[in-house]
């Protein structure tokens, strides 16, 4: 009995400070305000503001104040610590949206001509074919360029994990050359170089050698880093039962760096995959070439703004996906961290 | 003090160095360890207890010196150290316990890779072992999920798993909180009274008195030095030993 009237004094005191908080909270935060504000703003950009053409001078600075107020209502907004997350960003998005209408309502493009232009339909319809097998060949040199790489990189790390001072040697000369070396003139020294000793590589193939040679340099210092990253402890702990180099590599070290240099691994494979548009370089129909070829083809710039959409719709989830993993395996590793 | 014949001597030490660039920190030890006895290795820091101990398994590579192990020289040039290292099996202060594989895992490891034993009976074998260091209930548990002091059980119980001959102890419990420093050191006593041949190096001045047939006091890189734990502990003779023993008793 004590106890429960005790619980009703102490929830009775809490409201007591809360409400004592409310009272005390500045204007720019209550709710009546900042949703008033926003009411407001929208009022004023349906009904106040000028007509869409060039501004006059006095309608500019009209434009201008609503746009800062409108900024300035966002950022009190957003940096209030109560409001829901959802509606900050929805708030943002406004803004930028706001930042867009307001410029395509008073700026002097020549929106309809800019559509037909850039983002013809029935051009891209024609040239569809010609960019699809682009996409492919781009695909194609991405992938295996990546399992050379890898197969290379790999090889190369586990051989310096030796410590031979021989071997290190070029190991540390393949490394140092071919991150130096521009994908690009390598690319041409296989394709246009190499028929001169009797080596004749389809584009294709100096193409695929070129990006791997060039991301394995790469790749061996990712495992590399991997490998030192593993503590010293494990190897001696691995030696100390009698485990040989190799067992302790396959069965301790590399089980653990693997999880450790993926999240490297994969920001290297789009990095690698990106550089596939300088295949074009030596005539291999990538997806880039495929845009530039059918822009001049059809005489229309929108095949090329495809690829270029293409290229975002491809890339940005993978590098999104590649923060991902780095964020997980962070993670993971203060567990692991002993 | 037993009368070491041939056989007995597990592991012999002659004038053993180890210089890292211009730090001499061994500086010509000698010393035999024979079977069953268990040898506690002391000092200050940096006098070079584990870099003995280190040497003794070639986890440091000896300036000069000679090392036999159960008579074998393992400063050789083509010997295979890694056979003799199944011979002793040493357990670390950080424990090292692999963190990609459960605890039977661990233990499981070396047996079936380096002695080629079947997977059946290298678990049946870890059982036994976990058992024998009490967590079998942790049998799949990884490192992360274990107390220190039940992965410092887990790491004892992987280095017995290759039946060793020899056991190193290198501050098994330094990096222990002080509830699980006795869950360690039973199991090491358990060992004692198997007959295990040990050479720990230690700071648990209780556990030495008692289970200790010998010590080593290690400083600046000799033996200064060495006697049956109650003649070290009441009348050490060296002023260096009674330094020490003065600062941490």
């Amino acid at each position: 009995m004590d106890e429960s009237i005790s619980y009703r004094k102490r929830t009775d005191s809490c409201l007591e400070e809360v409400r004592a908080k409310i009272g005390r909270i500045p204007v720019i935060r209550r709710d009546a305000f900042v949703y008033g504000f926003l009411a407001f703003l929208v009022a004023f950009g349906a009904f106040l503001l000028p007509p869409s053409g060039p501004p006059k001078t006095f309608s500019l600075a009209f434009i201008i104040l609503f746009y800062l107020l409108s900024g300035i209502w966002t950022v009190v907004f957003c940096t209030d610590e109560l409001k829901p997350e959802v509606l900050k960003t929805a708030a943002v998005f406004a803004l930028i949206f706001v930042t867009a209408w307001l410029y395509y309502r008073y700026s002097t493009g020549r929106w309809e001509e800019m559509t037909g232009l850039f983002f013809n339909w029935r051009t891209i319809e024609k040239a569809w074919p010609t960019l699809i097998s682009g996409l492919w060949t781009t695909i194609l040199l991405a992938v295996f360029a990546a399992i050379m790489s890898t197969t290379i990189g790999l090889l190369l790390a586990i051989f310096r994990s030796f410590n031979n001072p021989v071997l290190n040697f070029f190991i540390i000369a393949y490394v140092d050359f071919f991150r130096a070396m521009p994908i690009i003139v390598l690319m041409m020294l296989f394709y246009y170089a190499f028929p001169f000793l009797n080596i004749r590589l389809s584009a294709i193939m100096s193409g695929i050698l070129a990006l791997g040679i060039n991301s394995s340099a790469y790749v061996s210092e990712i495992f590399r880093a991997g490998f030192l990253s593993i503590k010293k402890g494990q190897i001696e702990a691995a030696h100390a039962l009698g485990l040989n180099s190799v067992k302790t590599m396959r069965l301790v070290v590399l089980p653990q760096a693997f999880r450790v240099v993926i999240p490297p691994l994969v920001g290297n494979y789009v990095a690698s995959a990106k550089d596939t548009a300088l295949a074009s370089a030596i005539s291999i129909t990538e997806l880039l070439k495929a845009g530039l070829s059918q822009k001049a083809l059809l005489a229309n710039p929108s095949p090329l703004i495809f690829v270029a959409v293409v290229y975002l719709m491809l890339f940005v989830p993978l590098t999104q996906f590649a923060s991902f993993l780095e964020r997980k395996m962070k993670k993971s590793q203060r567990q692991l961290r002993l | 003090m037993k009368e070491s014949s041939a056989a007995d001597k597990m592991i012999e030490v002659v004038d053993l160095h180890k210089r890292f660039k211009d730090l001499h920190v061994l500086n010509g030890i000698s010393t035999v360890i024979t079977r069953s006895e268990v040898v506690a290795i002391m000092g200050p820091s940096g006098g070079g207890k584990s870099t003995f101990l280190r040497c003794l398994n070639r986890l440091e590579e000896p300036t000069s010196g000679h090392i036999y192990i159960e008579g074998v020289d393992i400063m050789t040039p083509y010997i295979d150290i890694n056979k003799v290292r199944t011979e002793i099996g040493m357990v670390f202060q950080s424990f090292n316990l692999f963190p990609h594989l459960t605890a039977i895992e661990n233990i499981k490891l070396a047996p079936m890779h380096v002695r080629g034993i079947s997977d059946r009976e290298a678990t049946e074998r870890g059982m036994a072992l976990l058992e024998k260091v009490g967590l079998t209930g942790k049998a799949l548990s990884y490192p992360e999920q274990l107390s220190g002091g039940q992965q410092q059980r887990v790491a004892i119980a992987r280095a017995l798993a290759m039946q060793p001959q020899i056991m190193f102890f290198d501050e098994p419990t330094s990096a222990l909180d002080p509830e699980m420093i006795g869950e360690v050191l039973d199991v090491m006593r358990t060992m004692v009274h198997e007959g295990m041949t040990m050479v720990l190096v230690s700071h648990e001045m209780g556990f030495i008195r008692e289970a200790a047939d010998r010590i080593l006091f290690l400083a600046d890189g000799v033996i200064v030095e060495e006697g049956p734990p109650e003649q070290i502990f009441r009348d050490s003779r060296h002023p260096r030993t009674q330094e020490f023993l003065r600062a941490i008793l």
